[in-house]
């Protein structure tokens, strides 16, 4: 079992987690992708500490702390802006753009 | 080739799978149960390496907790009744192209350094998860604190977001 | 003729002069309300200035002549004055116009009295009085031809008086261009004068002549004679005066008969030193052309004004013809005598026509009122008429014992000296005057026959109207008339012609018994011919052919004129209009080609940036689309393409 095998795995989760973000009309698919981004990330902190070192796996529990966070804070403002604009597609939402 | 390193390349080509099984998925509904596979074989990957800690609780958290979460929100986001719980896909080529680019830099970088790695060097001590909790309590101690108020505040936060459910 | 007389004389030739055109100043502001009153308004300015004539005859006959001068313009340095005359011959003239003039307004104040436009009848009358008392007052050429154009501009308004009617305004419309043929002459004339002598001071002139080249003399005064021409009705200029008949009778009598026709004989007089043998040839002949054309026009005519028209016309050349015999004297006398005898003609024709009219109106007849053979037998219902035509009639004719055989006997006369000196040309021009004075006498029968003697050709149309008698406004101006066309008022001996008027004219020639003598014996011959030949084989018209004027005109010059005028004006209409719109053409084509030019490259080039940025902007703006995922994805392609290029390169 080589390491390198886990950070190519990593690389490709987190290249898949970038497409999904980018090409998915929807924003729980979006928040998905960020699951699997910071996922493809905890690996890569476990896969280096493989050697014994522990100070990977410690901070790849904060990153899932913060990862939760995330999710919560996340789905609510999904469903906030749901009931706001009655669409979870962000596409339809372009507030940013100048109005004209 | 030993069955760890059988059950560890299983796990790995099943993270992947699942992966692009995310991609490809039309429903939400199967991307969220595509991505519980993926972050459960994860998890198998993270016990083969001997983080047993982080494992459970990637388990716990996520496929017990912010994939049941998203569920919900799927549930409560799309009007089930009237339309399907579909996905249209837009910018795929750019998409695509830019994930592709990303992928080659990261490989690209990973063929060409060198890591000294020390194979099978120091087997990990069973007591991983004993020395993880002394680091937390000790070394880690204020990062600890400072991720528990960030949850509380997301919490409140979430909740307050949220609100609007609770007075309908 | 002490200097008091000379002052008191020019006040009263001014007063004599002004009050006409007082009169007709007057008349534009009185009220329309007074329009009854503006016949005794006129006509009593008209006896002042009668009376103030009458005065100044008095005091100049025969005395020195006074000349007022004064600074008209100074043009370029040079002073240009305006000289006025009073002598015999002014005096006379001013006499005869002012005392025709008064006589014709009280006329038509009968005879036009419910004209709707009586107010700008008398005002131009008024105002042709003062014009034509200029061109007898003036000294001056220059002078003479300003109130010659108004004059001929007056004349023009009264014919066409009665605008409604289109024959009205086509005869005044053809007066008019008849003598703007003259005066075109005329002004070549005055300007060569000018040229030659740089005074147009008759006296002036006058002092100058003898030193002057004979041939220019000659064109100067042929071409001054050409204006005579045109204003006195003379061949080949003369169809315009039987036309004039269309204003009303009164006019007539007073322009078309004494003085505005007459004025050309007058200026003939003034100018006469310029008249060289050669140019006097030219004139006789020019006059016995006119009178034999008028005698057989006379002859033909049927309309009892165009009769006396054409017998002015034919009277008129008998007096440019008697120009010719080398004195004015006899001319100007038979014009003075002829102003009286042929305007009475008028107003007794005017009288005729105006009695008809009442008839006509108080049976709703129609038939033409001034046609003589709807006439005849007229002398038991018009005697005073009857016998003043008579008397005017015999005058024109030439009988003894009037002024008409009187002065008629001093242009006789003056031919017979001019054949006595050697001339042969002049026994031509005698033999024409008698033939003239012969048809003379042949149509004036004629007319007075029609008129007034055979039986009534509407004589029940007569009898049902029961007219009245006519007023005596019309009565009495008729009878004056006929009074003066006695040979008391030339001369107390009736057989000789030097009497007091003539012997104070020009250069007088002596009288010669042998022509009284042929000359009452020729009017007797022709009376008796006259009466048998209309007795026995009475026609309408004793001639069958007249040499129409005016359709020799139309045919020779206003046919081809037109038909030049049609091809120049298609000329201008294919080529000149036809280059101008070309060259627009053209113009416009380049222009647009220098639009397209200017929108193609100069507007293409600079809308392209324009449109080059604009499109750079929109790209750029398009990924600025608000869609958090394309942030995300340029974001993240921009950093991809960041680092492959750090690293590639």
């Amino acid at each position: 079992m080589a390491i390198e095998h886990l950070l190519y795995l990593s690389a490709f989760l987190f290249s898949i987690g970038l497409v999904i973000i980018i090409t998915k009309r929807n924003a729980i698919m979006m928040l998905l992708g960020i699951e699997l981004m910071l996922n493809a990330a905890n690996l890569n902190l476990v896969a280096f500490g493989y050697d014994g070192k522990i100070e990977g796996q410690v901070f790849a529990l904060f990153v899932v702390i913060v990862a939760v966070c995330e999710a919560a804070v996340g789905m609510a403002i999904v469903l906030r802006v749901y009931h706001y604009y009655t669409t979870s597609v962000p596409d339809d939402i372009s507030n940013l753009k100048e109005q004209r | 080739m030993n069955l760890k390193d059988i059950i560890h390349y299983f796990f790995l080509l099943l993270a992947a799978l699942a992966a692009v099984g995310i991609l490809m998925a039309k429903n939400v509904l199967h991307a969220a149960l595509s991505l519980i596979i993926c972050l459960l074989s994860i998890a198998g990957i993270f016990v083969l390496l001997h983080a047993e800690l982080l494992a459970v609780t990637q388990i716990m958290v996520y496929a017990g907790g912010v994939v049941i979460l998203m569920i919900f929100g799927v549930m409560l986001s799309s009007r089930v009744a009237n339309k399907p719980l579909n996905v249209e896909t837009a910018r795929k080529i750019p998409g695509f192209i830019t994930g592709a680019g990303l992928l080659f830099i990261i490989v690209y970088a990973l063929t060409t350094t060198s890591f000294s790695l020390h194979p099978n060097s120091s087997t990990p001590a069973s007591n991983n998860v004993r020395e993880i909790g002394f680091q937390l309590m000790s070394s880690y101690v204020a990062p600890l604190e400072i991720a528990g108020i960030l949850l509380l505040i997301s919490l409140i936060g979430a909740a307050v977001t949220a609100s609007f459910l609770i007075k309908k | 003729m002490t200097a008091d007389d000379t002052f008191w004389v020019t006040r009263l030739a001014l007063a004599a002069w002004m009050l006409p055109v007082v009169s007709c100043v007057a008349l534009l502001f009185i009220p329309s309300g007074l329009k009854k009153r503006v016949p005794l308004v006129s006509s009593s300015l008209l006896f002042l200035a009668f009376i103030s004539s009458a005065f100044v005859f008095v005091s100049v006959w025969n005395n020195p002549s006074v000349v007022i001068t004064w600074n008209w313009f100074t043009f370029n340095g040079m002073e240009n004055n305006g000289q006025l005359r009073i002598d015999n011959l002014s005096a006379l003239m001013l006499v005869v116009v002012n005392f025709i003039s008064l006589l014709v307004h009280l006329f038509s104040s009968a005879y036009l009295h419910n004209d709707a436009g009586l107010k700008r009848y008398y005002a131009i009358l008024g105002f042709f009085t003062f014009a034509m008392l200029g061109i007898v007052l003036s000294d001056n050429l220059f002078v003479t031809f300003f109130f010659w154009e108004l004059v001929g501009f007056s004349s023009y308004l009264l014919i066409g008086h009665w605008r409604e009617k289109p024959e009205a305004g086509a005869a005044a419309t053809k007066a008019f261009l008849f003598n703007r043929i003259g005066d075109a002459g005329f002004l070549i004339g005055i300007g060569l004068l000018w040229a030659q002598f740089n005074s147009l001071h008759f006296e002036t002139i006058a002092k100058a002549t003898a030193a002057t080249d004979p041939a220019l003399l000659t064109w100067i005064s042929l071409l001054l004679f050409c204006g005579v021409m045109g204003k006195s009705a003379q061949f080949p200029l003369s169809t315009w005066l039987p036309d004039a008949m269309e204003g009303p009778t009164p006019v007539s009598a007073l322009i078309h008969a004494a003085t505005m026709v007459a004025a050309g004989v007058f200026l003939m007089a003034r100018i006469y030193f310029l008249f060289t043998p050669t140019a006097l040839v030219v004139v006789s002949t020019i006059g016995s052309i006119t009178a034999l054309w008028g005698a057989f026009g006379a002859l033909k005519a049927l309309d009892i004004k165009k009769i006396l028209a054409y017998s002015t016309v034919s009277q008129l050349g008998f007096m440019i013809l008697g120009m010719g015999s080398g004195s004015f004297s006899g001319s100007i006398l038979h014009l003075f005598t002829h102003a009286f005898f042929k305007a009475c003609l008028f107003l007794s024709a005017g009288t005729i026509i105006h009695y008809l009219h009442g008839v006509q109106h108080k049976t709703h007849t129609h038939f033409d009122v001034q046609d003589i053979r709807n006439m005849g037998g007229l002398r038991q219902h018009l005697p005073y008429t009857f016998f003043a035509f008579l008397i005017a009639g015999a005058s024109l004719s030439g009988v003894p014992l009037l002024s008409g055989f009187v002065s008629k006997e001093a242009i006789l006369t003056q031919l017979y000296y001019t054949t006595q000196n050697g001339n042969t040309l002049g026994w031509l021009f005698l033999c024409i005057a008698f033939i003239v004075s012969f048809l003379t006498v042949y149509y004036t029968f004629r007319m007075t026959y029609f008129i007034f003697f055979g039986h009534c050709r509407i004589a029940d149309v007569i009898q049902e109207a029961k007219a009245e008698r006519l007023p005596l406004i019309l009565t009495l101006p008729v009878s004056i008339l006929a009074a003066c066309s006695v040979w008391l008022i030339v001369s107390w001996n009736p057989s000789d012609f030097s009497g007091w008027i003539y012997n104070g004219l020009g250069n007088p020639v002596p009288h010669h018994l042998i022509i009284t003598v042929i000359s009452s014996i020729w009017v007797v011959l022709a009376f008796i011919f006259a009466y048998f030949n209309l007795r026995n084989k009475p026609r309408w018209s004793p001639i069958r052919f007249f040499p129409d004027l005016d359709v020799f005109y139309t045919v020779t010059l206003l046919k081809p004129l037109l038909q030049l005028s049609r091809y120049t004006l298609s000329f201008d209409k294919k080529w000149i209009d036809g280059s101008i719109h070309f060259a627009a053409y053209a113009q416009v084509t380049i222009a647009k080609a220098v639009m397209l030019f200017d929108r193609v490259l100069i507007d293409g080039a600079v809308n392209g940036i324009a449109r080059l940025a604009g499109g750079i902007g929109s790209i750029t703006r398009s990924l600025a689309n608000g869609k958090i995922q394309s942030y995300i994805l340029w974001a993240t392609a921009s950093l991809v393409i960041f680092i492959l290029w750090i690293l590639l390169s």
